[in-house]
């Protein structure tokens, strides 16, 4: 099957950029193998926030995440020195990332059929 | 070479679709197909058949959909990114209890499959934004 790469790039609830790559990343698995990729600020979206503490502006699209597996999108990455930039508790997190380092990310970008970037 | 190309930007606010729209000419010109035009964000206003841009200025829905009719291009436009901003046909206006429909003919609306559909099957995706 094709592979597809999502990249997140951008903040929670900055832009609705956030909201629309996991819809995309969702609608893609009827298309391809779809993997996920949190880059820079986007790596902030890995973190669990209570739905109470979401922007009353913003709907709560994270708890799309829990729903990941039922898509069968399990390859989930994250740079390295993002998550780590960011000191993310990972008793906190959504979803477990794969930590990457820069080639590793370099090599997966490299290789991917498609990517979607958000 | 099979295109595909992605126009996020708003049609006024940015020159993206500027971009777009030559970048697609000299596409054609080249020799080259484009499998489908994937408006997206605020690039589906493009859509609205009521934008009047001042007449001295280039009325890009016209040019989008000039190229579309001599190439017969698809335009597409996401269905969740026109329902927030009021771009609705026929079947949306009458789902949503909406007084008219306002889309420009020669666009679709259409679900945002048809651009991961068109990223997988052509050799290059194109990307524009505001």
């Amino acid at each position: 099957m094709t592979d597809l790469m999502v990249i997140f790039s951008q903040r929670p609830h900055s832009s609705i950029h956030a909201q629309e790559a996991l819809d995309a990343a969702l609608a893609g698995t009827a298309f391809a193998e779809v993997s996920l990729l949190f880059l820079g600020d986007g790596v902030l979206q890995l973190l669990y926030k209570p739905i109470d503490a979401t922007p009353q502006h913003r709907k709560a699209f994270q708890r799309g995440f829990a729903a990941l597996t039922d898509y069968e999108i399990t390859n989930i990455a994250c740079c390295a020195d993002a998550f780590n930039r960011f000191r993310l508790p990972e008793q906190k997190l959504i979803i477990q990332p794969t930590l990457l380092t820069p080639s590793d990310i370099s090599h997966r970008i490299t290789h991917s059929r498609q990517i979607l970037s958000f | 070479m099979n295109f595909a190309l992605s126009i996020q930007g708003s049609p006024y606010d940015s020159a993206c679709h500027w971009s777009a729209l030559r970048f697609a000419e000299a596409v054609l010109e080249a020799g080259h197909s484009i499998h489908r035009i994937f408006f997206y964000h605020d690039a589906v206003l493009i859509g609205s058949n009521l934008q009047a841009p001042p007449q001295d200025e280039v009325d890009l829905t016209r040019s989008w959909q000039a190229l579309s009719s001599q190439h017969h291009l698809d335009l597409c436009l996401c269905i969740a990114s026109c329902l927030r901003r009021g771009i609705i046909n026929q079947t949306e206006a009458t789902r949503f209890e909406k007084p008219t429909e306002n889309l420009h003919i020669g666009f679709t609306i259409t679900g945002l499959g048809q651009l991961i559909e068109a990223a997988l099957v052509t050799e290059r995706l194109v990307t524009f934004r505001g």
